[in-house]
């Protein structure tokens, strides 16, 4: 009774793949018997190879004859060679004749008249398909002026497809994607048909002849038998070709061209990635980006200061390597774990508390354990004697960095970063890849920059005099945007007094901050802070402040453009469905209120292709933006090339409009809307209307100036 | 017609061409 019982609580879905598992090994018994034999086969040449690699490298006499360098005797597949020899003597006979038989007309008539019998049949298909279509156009075209208000009403037709699609279509979909999730859960059901299906196309023969082939080459060097080998393989391989469909090749040739694409996509958003990071590193400490509006002045800092906080990460990991490397036989980990204390109990909440902690453990003769007899206290690095103390000081100082759970981003406006951390109780590792990301988890995984407080940034006078916040910055990346509306240039700040008792730009010594910055954040040697910013021209910016920046002109940026190859023929149908469909969409939207089937066939078909267009451009496009780099006053400015990746920069990363919600709240103290503003009366402005622009030419200059010449 | 349009449809038969070409390759290869 009770096996019964656990039968009955048994998943039906094991039935179901216990069902598909017998078919495939049906399938290994009675259509693809030999291949079992092959697969033994190749399993007795690994171990007769084995035999012979270890009796000939330890000189034991022996008999053994290696089976590998033997043809195959299983004879089931010597019908699908493709013609290929099976000798070197046979192949130079052949590729002679190949090539004789290249050149000849009548090869080329041959092949044109059978290339022209393929395009026939293309031709019939495209016929009938175009036909289809223009028969379906038609009567849409007719339909659409069929006008009505029957707003949300479907058709009949409508109707009951969808009744199909509910009954039919959608609880088939629905076990299906389930039933694909049971599978994908459950390993060894899958490992199990994948192993089977290796098995029946001889892909695993192939793979242990090559290790028994490896075996006998190592030690034999026997070059000659390698055109055996390749002759094998051929007929091991050949057999999946034959057994499997041509469109079942085709679609995997499709799905295997489309899995190298991606990943060539891939590869050249991380070049461009390490492209774009070289050309930060040039860069000096502060670097304002200029440009015209819409320049992507906002879009090039925020991309900037994400790749910069990542290349931070990476510096103290590689850092505190170098560190362990000095010290080998140091015990980090303890030292790791009383950081963690620390920081948890925020004892440790900047580099500085870092310092105090570690020295104070210094002075009460803390050991960690660590044999200092044995394995010394110093480390020449050749130009002096590093101390094991200060390397500990050091290294605790960029793990507090590395493992901090927060943004290096101190900005003006809210950006957001989604670096995850991967820690198992160790060493933590970041993800720090912004391509691979699925946009499901994009809140999940979000922290946002730092609200930058401008009193941080002053060493004079500040706006809040007992500011807690105006000494928390040592280290991150400052982003100013519209540094120059802040700062201002010497002509607005004409009026302005060091003297003023309330904080100004000329009393509160940003610019001091701005020459001492590497002094709070730099840990061994190396700074961790970083100043970007934007405005449109370079002299909204006063002197002092402008030259300790890097000016980046910001010319013209580019279309958007592919990393990935091979969309070329999906933009094609692209274009040509969606512009069709958009005249359709809105001629139907505009004469009828209702829903036919062939409206809602046409428009899910071309919201699935906008889905899947829109998906690929947010994933591998790009964008590149034209810099003038000026080093020097009087030298050419240099041009450099920023790449703008869709997926790192516009996956809900920041807020072009990032003052909007002070505009927002101006508008909404507003009792009128643009429908209440007077229009013109004609295409020429009434006297009263000129006097109605509060303008300074017009009313202060024109009309204040008439009235006083005529008083 | 865009620019893009027509650089995809070069694109495209220029893969047309490739795979006529390589099916010669193929073709003649089963003729011997």
């Amino acid at each position: 009774m009770r096996l019964f019982g656990a039968i009955k609580h048994i998943n039906y879905k094991h039935y179901v793949c216990a069902g598909i598992t017998l078919l495939f090994v049906l399938c290994s018994v009675f259509v693809y018997p030999h291949n079992v034999l092959r697969l033994l086969e190749s399993t007795r040449d690994v171990g007769v190879s084995i035999a012979f690699f270890f009796a000939q490298i330890f000189r034991i006499p022996h008999s053994i004859s290696p089976t590998v360098t033997d043809l195959s005797s299983v004879t089931y597949f010597n019908e699908y060679t493709f013609g290929f020899p099976k000798t070197w003597e046979e192949f130079t006979v052949v590729f002679e004749k190949y090539w004789a038989t290249f050149a000849t007309s009548d090869n080329l008539t041959g092949y044109l008249s059978y290339v022209g019998s393929i395009l026939y049949y293309v031709f019939i298909a495209i016929f009938v398909i175009a036909l289809i279509l223009l028969g379906l156009f038609a009567y849409l075209k007719i339909d659409i002026k069929r006008e009505n208000n029957d707003y949300a009403k479907e058709s009949r037709p409508l109707k009951v497809f969808k009744a199909v699609a509910i009954h039919a279509y959608l609880p088939t979909r629905k076990w299906l994607t389930s039933f694909c999730q049971f599978v994908s859960s459950h390993k060894a059901w899958w490992v199990t048909w994948l192993l089977i299906f290796l098995v029946n196309h001889n892909l695993i023969s192939a793979v242990t002849s090559c290790i028994a082939y490896l075996f006998y080459f190592s030690v034999s060097v026997d070059v000659l038998s390698l055109f055996t080998q390749l002759y094998k393989l051929i007929l091991d391989l050949s057999v999946g070709l034959h057994m499997i469909p041509l469109w079942g090749t085709l679609l995997f040739v499709i799905y295997l061209l489309n899995r190298a694409f991606k990943r060539i996509g891939y590869d050249r958003l991380n070049h461009h990635e390490m492209k774009n990071r070289g050309f930060i590193n040039n860069l000096p400490f502060a670097v304002m980006n200029c440009g015209t509006m819409g320049a992507n002045k906002t879009t090039v800092l925020t991309d900037m200061g994400l790749s910069q906080e990542v290349m931070y990460l990476d510096k103290a990991r590689d850092l505190i390597i170098e560190h362990t490397m000095r010290f080998p036989n140091f015990p980090w980990v303890t030292l790791e774990n009383m950081l963690k204390d620390a920081i948890g109990s925020h004892t440790i909440y900047n580099l500085a508390t870092c310092k105090v902690y570690v020295r104070n453990l210094a002075v009460s003769g803390e050991t960690f354990g660590y044999d200092a007899e044995r394995y010394g206290v110093y480390f020449d690095n050749k130009l002096q004697h590093v101390d094991l103390w200060d390397s500990i000081e050091s290294y605790a100082q960029l793990y507090f960095l590395y493992t901090l759970k927060t943004s290096f981003l101190v900005f003006n406006y809210s950006v957001r970063t989604d670096n995850v951390m991967r820690d198992k109780g160790n060493f933590p590792i970041w993800n720090t890849n912004f391509f691979y990301r699925n946009s499901a988890d994009v809140d999940k995984n979000a922290r946002y920059a730092h609200v930058l407080d401008f009193d941080a940034l002053r060493l004079g006078k500040k706006m809040k005099p007992n500011n807690p916040n105006s000494n928390f910055f040592e280290f991150g990346v400052v982003g100013i945007t519209e540094i120059g509306k802040e700062r201002g240039n010497m002509i607005e700040n004409y009026d302005k007094k060091k003297s003023d008792d309330k904080t100004n730009q000329k009393n509160d010594k940003f610019d001091v901050w701005l020459k001492m910055i590497r002094h709070s954040a730099t840990v061994d040697h190396y700074c961790f802070a970083r100043v970007f910013s934007d405005e449109q021209r370079p002299e909204n910016l006063g002197a002092d402040a402008r030259e300790l920046c890097e000016i980046l002109g910001l010319r013209d940026t580019s279309e958007v453009k592919l990393a990935r190859p091979g969309f070329f023929i999906v933009d094609l149908l692209y274009d040509l469905v969606y512009s069709k469909f958009v005249d359709v969409f809105l001629q139907y939207r505009h004469n009828r209120g209702d829903t036919t089937l062939l409206y809602y066939i046409l428009r899910t078909v071309t919201s699935k292709l906008y889905g899947y267009y829109t998906g690929v451009y947010n994933t591998f496009g790009y964008k590149t933006v034209k810099i003038d780099v000026r080093r020097g006053l009087y030298d050419k400015p240099e041009e450099h090339k920023y790449y703008l990746a869709h997926k790192k920069i516009y996956s809900k990363r920041f807020s072009t409009d990032c003052f909007s919600d002070f505009f927002a709240v101006k508008a909404l103290s507003s009792k009128v809307g643009i429908n209440d503003i007077a229009t013109y009366a004609g295409v020429k402005a009434t006297f009263q209307e000129l006097a109605q622009q509060d303008s300074y030419f017009v009313v202060n200059d024109l009309i204040k100036g008439f009235l006083s010449k005529n008083k | 017609m865009k620019k893009k349009t027509i650089v995809n449809v070069l694109k495209l038969v220029g893969v047309i061409v490739a795979i006529v070409i390589v099916g010669y390759f193929i073709y003649t290869g089963g003729n011997i």
